[in-house]
């Protein structure tokens, strides 16, 4: 009798029993494979493989990627987990047997063919269409183009904008239960008159998920049958000062499933291969961050910079210590470094990128190499200058995520919340959720930071682009295993996190950046702090400079800082001593006296030897 | 995995070209599968619905919505004309009538009686898609798409802007290093207009400009800088996804941004094939390798037995192996051409610090030096 397949294993998951779960992530241009195993003193991450993913023709089958990917797991791991048959669409994987092959588990993720595309429609700016926003960016979705009836465009401006887009599904939110009708319906009117087709299936009809007012719902659906599938589920805003978006986002995450990833070529079969569904990347990692949050109790700021887009998650406390979390995401879908490097140069422009060469370069040689960059995506920096000048960008991509990031962060969660009128009003002050000199932890990902040959650069790096303030801890995804983490998570929780501590996370160390209140700037060298390390020594933080203390990784214990001015807050209040727990890593304990927001001299030579400064601390070659 | 693919951009006399052409919506096949088609002939048809007009009927009448309810004349599914009624109320014991004529033509296509809009969908407007290059149909997907197939000598470049375009192919007669200027063009007695014209290291701003003073069809050089294309296309480029620029004629480069000679295979193909016909488009999409642009010099039909063999060829070059030529994409070798002399297994340490794989080459100006695998192209 031929061997078991996975997909043929009992559709029940018991979590208790699962020793081996293969996990895979097709991305746009990879599909990375790992193999999570139970082994005797826990769950570890043991191999990783990958392979071009596969869903551009000539190919256009996105399992001939993943089955590439499975290749290179059961090569590097010597364990059979393929069968030796090819029996058409079924799985190929085997079930774990007592020989050591097979698997007991495949799930996946994936943000293949671009990932879930939507375009979403409210009637005020920053109240249902930040609301609609926020639903499509929780399930993992790039927002195409957000549709208000304030949004200063004239009606034909947003006709010509959504006619040319080609979304994977439309959401339409606004108008609070009993309030506008006519809104709603004239957003119904303008989806109707753009008429945008869907991304797959030429035959298929774009699904349209109304989340507006009840009121108008019939008469939406009358407009938008025809042309459309229309899907209506609660009002994503139900009253002002309360979100609704669980209804919403369900059915999004319904249709990427069942209408989005089924028309993608070959993710009906992919589907078939696992009992658990697949989810978009970014929902997978926005999961992961938010577990490890509540499990430790840490307000996260995780950052996942790819080739083309640059998501960005937070998880922080709304206002006080003793509130819930509250957890953002957003995705800057043209800030990357292969694809979208150009849209990096332009948005943050050439003097920016620049700025953070610890050597000269002319603006057309940054230019030109910054575009063959982007025309040859999978080329790699062979020289230490080609490397810094990809950091450089790195730090941009990563500073211009982040703003976006701020302004579009406010304190609702994803589920059911009520919100007072007052709060609303205060919604467009985003930032004051986005408390720096609270934020515990920083987690960076993606190539340029899990892969960078001196995992010390990956620490200045993050601290760069965020500015972190008081005292915060730095680490990097090892190899870029969020999203496996994350949809495992939706099966066995504990183990998930129990790979995430031990195999993904690599600590770089702890940043300690005093912040001086008001704008008189200090003099340059004048001591801002001192800090007294765990092992007793006490070390000045210096106005200006920057320097890392040798702090092991696995190494913890408690630091003392004491700001020398009223002016000088670490982290308790402006002149308050400070304790704070600090972890070790590759940089080690990180005195960081440059200032926020970090300003750099205006003369070139001036410029050139403090950038020095900072990569001779961190002991980073700059030739 | 024992083979690794890698980038390979096609530069070669013959090859089997085969284009599908698609309706964007469901429509019409014009050809039958066998037929001979020319480039700019239309082998598919369509109607795109047309643009609806939203009429505000209360708010143009002046009335509340649930007054012009019952004034409605244009019911949903009807045929209106422009200036036909579409609403009349009488008021005041019917001493005084409102009307609301039709802004367009068109079929009603809803009416919401909350707000009393009513949308117009105006006549559908045709659509044809041509063949895009010369060669017979292939295939024909009823209501959907055509493959048009031929035998043709093929160039793939780097990058490109500006769409699909036909034209006569002429070569410049001009050094591959030399950079093409408007003193160069002016220089040019023959007739550019809707000449594919090949040659030089780049184009200046006013080189490019001058070339489209004489309506060439397209430009195919070694590299541009990208300030020039910015001048030339009018915005920044943001992300490699081209094709709909509107510019006055396809630009395609065959080696990267900077300054960078086009190959000599490149130019052998442009003098070799002077005065036929081709097709072109600039339309990159870098995103999983998915487009490149092209110039497609369609052969005479008898050429296609051999054609095969040479796509075959084509397909087994698309993995690295010691003794292939390679054309080196990232600095400090960035377009210098060679041959791979040895692949070694394990991963090496290179300048930047990372440790990959690599290969040693031994560069036409006779160095021997070692790059990374992601760091070549097969040519």
């Amino acid at each position: 009798m031929a061997a078991k397949r996975v997909s043929e294993a009992a559709t029940t998951i018991e979590a208790n029993k699962l020793r081996v779960v293969l996990a895979t992530d097709c991305g746009s241009t990879t599909t990375k494979a790992v193999l999570f195993e139970k082994k005797e003193d826990g769950w570890r991450q043991t191999f990783r493989g990958e392979a071009p993913t596969t869903v551009e023709k000539p190919v256009a089958d996105v399992t001939i990627g993943a089955k590439n990917a499975f290749l290179e797991v059961q090569e590097l791991a010597g364990r059979q987990i393929l069968s030796r048959e090819e029996e058409g669409d079924k799985c190929p994987l085997l079930i774990r047997e007592g020989d050591g092959s097979g698997v007991d588990l495949y799930v996946s993720t994936s943000s293949a063919g671009g990932g879930l595309q939507m375009i979403v429609a409210g009637v005020v700016s920053n109240m249902t269409t930040a609301s609609a926003e926020r639903a499509a960016l929780g399930a993992g979705a790039i927002v195409m183009d957000a549709v208000s009836i304030d949004d200063g465009r004239e009606q034909y401006e947003r006709v010509r904008k959504v006619r040319h887009l080609r979304p994977d599904i439309v959401l339409i939110a606004g108008g609070a239960e009993g309030g506008t009708i006519s809104h709603p319906l004239e957003l119904a009117e303008t989806i109707l008159q753009a008429d945008p087709r869907p991304r797959f299936g030429e035959t298929l009809k774009l699904p349209v998920i109304y989340a507006a007012n009840s009121k108008a719902r019939v008469q939406a659906e009358e407009i938008l049958r025809q042309r459309f599938e229309f899907i209506a589920v609660d009002n994503i805003r139900p009253a002002l000062e309360r979100e609704n978006l669980a209804p919403a986002r369900n059915a999004i995450h319904e249709l990427f499933l069942n209408h989005v990833m089924s028309h993608a070529p070959g993710y009906r079969k992919l589907m078939s291969w696992s009992p658990v569904a697949i989810m978009p990347t970014p929902a997978a990692v926005g999961d992961m961050v938010l577990a490890a949050a509540e499990k430790w109790n840490l307000q996260i700021l995780a950052v996942d910079i790819g080739g083309a887009t640059t998501d960005v998650f937070s998880v922080f406390r709304g206002g006080s210590p003793d509130q819930a979390f509250v957890f953002n995401r957003t995705v800057s879908a043209n800030l990357g470094m292969s694809y979208s490097v150009g849209n990096v140069l332009i948005e943050a422009g050439e003097d920016n990128i620049r700025r953070w060469l610890p050597f000269r370069m002319h603006k057309e040689e940054l230019r030109d190499r910054l575009c063959n960059k982007m025309i040859r995506p999978t080329s790699i920096p062979y020289t230490i200058e080609d490397l810094l000048l990809e950091q450089a960008v790195a730090r941009e991509a990563l500073r211009l995520a982040f703003i976006h990031h701020r302004r579009l962060a406010v304190g609702l969660k994803g589920t059911k919340q009520r919100r007072s009128i007052g709060d609303f009003f205060r919604q467009s002050s985003a930032d004051s959720l986005l408390d720096m000199i609270g934020l515990d932890l920083i987690i960076g990902s993606g190539g340029v930071l899990s892969h960078a040959p001196e995992r010390r650069s990956g620490a200045l790096m993050l601290i760069d682009a965020y500015e972190p303030e008081g005292v915060t801890r730095l680490a990097v995804d090892s190899i870029f295993m969020m999203p496996h983490l994350g949809v495992f998570a939706s099966v066995d929780k504990n183990a998930a996190a129990e790979i995430f501590v031990r195999d993904c996370l690599i600590d770089l160390g702890t940043v300690i950046a005093p912040v001086v209140a008001g704008r008189a700037a200090m003099e340059t060298g004048a001591a801002l702090a001192q800090a007294v390390l765990p092992d007793g020594r006490r070390l000045p933080i210096r106005c200006g400079e920057i320097q890392c203390c040798e702090y092991e990784a696995g190494e913890r214990g408690e630091i003392v800082v004491v700001p020398a001015s009223r002016r000088v807050d670490a982290g308790s209040g402006p002149g308050k001593t400070h304790r704070a727990q600090v972890y070790g890593g590759y940089a080690g304990i990180v005195l960081d006296g440059r200032g926020r927001p970090l300003v750099f001299p205006a003369a070139e030579e001036a410029r050139l030897a403090a950038v020095q400064q900072w990569y001779r601390a961190f002991g980073l070659k700059t030739e | 995995m024992q083979q690794a693919y890698t980038p390979a951009l096609q530069v070669t006399p013959k090859a089997k070209v085969s284009k599908l052409r698609e309706l964007p919506l469901a429509g019409k096949v014009l050809v039958r599968p066998g037929d001979e088609v020319r480039a700019d002939d239309a082998v598919l048809s369509a109607e795109l619905p047309g643009d609806l007009t939203i009429v505000r009927v209360a708010d143009r009448m002046g009335f509340e919505p649930h007054e012009v309810v019952r004034g409605m004349k244009a019911v949903v599914g009807q045929s209106v004309a422009e200036g036909q009624l579409l609403c009349e109320i009488r008021t005041f014991f019917g001493f005084f009538t409102s009307q609301l004529l039709s802004p367009s033509a068109g079929t009603v296509e809803f009416f919401t009686s909350s707000n009393a809009h009513l949308g117009i969908r105006h006549a559908p407007v045709p659509l044809f898609v041509n063949a895009y290059i010369s060669g017979i149909v292939s295939g024909v997907e009823e209501g959907k798409a055509v493959t048009i197939e031929t035998d043709a000598a093929l160039v793939q470049g780097i990058f490109g802007v500006g769409g699909e375009r036909q034209g006569v192919v002429y070569a410049l007669n001009i050094g591959n290093n030399e950079q093409v200027t408007v003193e160069h063009i002016g220089r040019i007695k023959d007739n550019l207009e809707k000449r594919i014209i090949v040659g030089g290291l780049s184009f200046t701003a006013d080189g490019l400009a001058a070339a489209a003073g004489r309506g060439v069809s397209a430009v195919i050089t070694g590299s541009v800088d990208s300030t020039v294309l910015r001048e030339f296309t009018g915005r920044e480029i943001a992300v490699s996804v081209t094709g709909d620029e509107d510019v006055p004629f396809t630009l395609i480069i065959t080696e990267g941004f900077g300054k960078l000679p086009v190959s000599e295979r490149v130019m052998n193909l442009a003098r070799h094939y002077e005065g036929k016909e081709a097709s072109v488009n600039g339309a990159t999409q870098v995103r999983a390798g998915a487009m490149r642009p092209e110039l497609i010099i369609p052969l005479a039909q008898s050429s296609a037995q051999t054609s095969s063999l040479s796509e075959g060829a084509e397909e087994e070059t698309r993995f690295l192996r010691t003794g292939a030529r390679v054309r080196i994409i990232r600095v400090p070798y960035f377009g210098q051409f060679g041959e791979i002399t040895a692949m070694p297994p394990e991963p090496q340490r290179i300048p930047s610090g990372a440790l990959v794989r690599v290969l040693d080459v031994h560069l036409d100006n006779g160095d021997e030096v070692v790059v990374p695998r992601a760091n070549v192209e097969l040519v």
